[in-house]
């Protein structure tokens, strides 16, 4: 399936993927799930959500840069 | 998708380390419940407090000001404040003041901002270049962290604060930790805790972590749930930092191995006990500021001498300052 991404206050992504949740996907993307909250339209959604295609997720860091 | 354990509707998070997921209204009770619970065990406030909560505009330290403000409602000795440090980072702070300001004034929290420009002589990007103008060997946070300490125990004083609230949390105070034993600093371990400054040494406002036990990533679902998760914006010396690969590594176990920054503030806790009673000296008071210091200049004081912002008195010996 083709899904579109971003990580908070960067650009935009088309992927396709073969993952079955969403945290399988962050691992597929190297996005460790202590470190991004992933969320779909500013709603948070917990790593075991199902991936669906044309899903836009954000993934917010929790590491701030100050 | 997983379920509140309190009540079976979808959950936006799951707390690996005690197995159970939380929808949004029952984290926030979760959350209240465990800094109440914080508060209490290390007897952070008393019924009359003025209260200053040091805010930079991120996540950490705007859930901070959202939640002392709301709890302040409860209490009605408490008075609440805010005071911010501008340190004159380009591309960065002004983002993060907006953000500040914005909510100070929806959530009616008086608020003071003091920079480094006034205050040091010059911006940190200022400091920063001229530090290696000189030759210094010091990372943009170490210059950060010295004027940023000495700022906010100043204007907090200045305030009239019984208390200063930081919005450290679980993973902030492990990463000092381990920063210390990494460098050997043991001293400044002694200097770790949930509650810290000497309450009796008239130049201290006492700081208290209300987040203490409470990991980085729920103050996140915390700012987010409420609205108020600020713009994301990096600081452009954040990643010059030891503690910016060292979070990662934490994260990396703990990801792996749930449960593992609690069992490190355990073992931080223990040791601070013991060497508190073993190097928990009093402090003394800066010869030059009058701030407090642990030997007879302040640090922030040898930093300003070394970068030439401050002209050393006669009888100081430059040589002296450890580098």
């Amino acid at each position: 399936m083709r899904i579109r991404w971003r990580v908070l206050g960067g650009e935009w992504k088309e992927t396709e993927t073969d993952a079955k949740t969403v945290g399988e996907f962050m691992r597929q993307q190297g996005l460790s799930i202590e470190e991004y909250l992933p969320s779909i339209n500013g709603k948070l959604i917990t790593e075991d959500a199902e991936m669906r295609e044309g899903m836009e997720i954000t993934f917010v860091p929790v590491v701030s840069g100050g | 998708m997983a379920k509140c354990s309190v009540c079976g509707k979808p959950a936006v998070y799951v707390a690996k380390y005690e197995g159970k997921a939380y929808c949004p209204e029952h984290f926030l009770e979760w959350f209240d419940k465990r800094v109440r619970k914080t508060i209490r065990k290390y007897k952070m406030f008393g019924k009359k407090e003025h209260i200053v909560v040091a805010v930079s505009g991120g996540k950490d330290s705007l859930a901070a000001m959202h939640y002392m403000k709301q709890l302040s409602k409860r209490v009605p000795g408490w008075e609440v404040e805010a005071l911010l440090i501008d340190e004159g980072i380009q591309g960065y702070r002004p983002t993060t003041i907006r953000d500040f300001k914005k909510w100070a004034e929806e959530w009616e929290v008086p608020y003071r901002i003091v920079s480094f420009k006034e205050e040091i002589g010059a911006t940190l990007d200022e400091i920063v270049m001229k530090g290696r103008e000189l030759g210094l060997p010091y990372q943009p946070c170490s210059y950060c962290g010295v004027f940023r300490r000495y700022l906010l125990n100043k204007a907090a004083k200045e305030m009239g604060a019984t208390v200063l609230v930081t919005g450290h949390n679980l993973d902030d105070e492990i990463q000092t930790f381990l920063m210390n034993i990494m460098r050997h600093d043991i001293d400044r371990l002694a200097r770790l805790g949930p509650v810290t400054g000497v309450s009796e040494h008239e130049g201290f406002v006492r700081r208290v972590k209300i987040f203490y036990d409470i990991p980085e990533k729920e103050v996140v679902v915390y700012s987010m749930i409420n609205g108020f998760f600020p713009e994301f914006v990096e600081c452009p010396y954040a990643r010059l930092g030891f503690r910016w690969d060292l979070r990662h590594y934490i994260n990396l176990l703990e990801e792996k191995y749930p449960g593992t920054k609690f069992m490190i503030q355990k073992s931080l806790l223990d040791i601070v006990e013991v060497l508190k009673k073993e190097r928990g000296g009093r402090p003394k008071k800066c010869k030059i500021c009058g701030e407090p210091a642990t030997g007879d200049v302040c640090r922030a004081c040898e930093l300003r001498i070394l970068l030439g912002l401050m002209e050393p008195p006669k009888w100081f010996d430059v040589k002296s300052i450890k580098i």
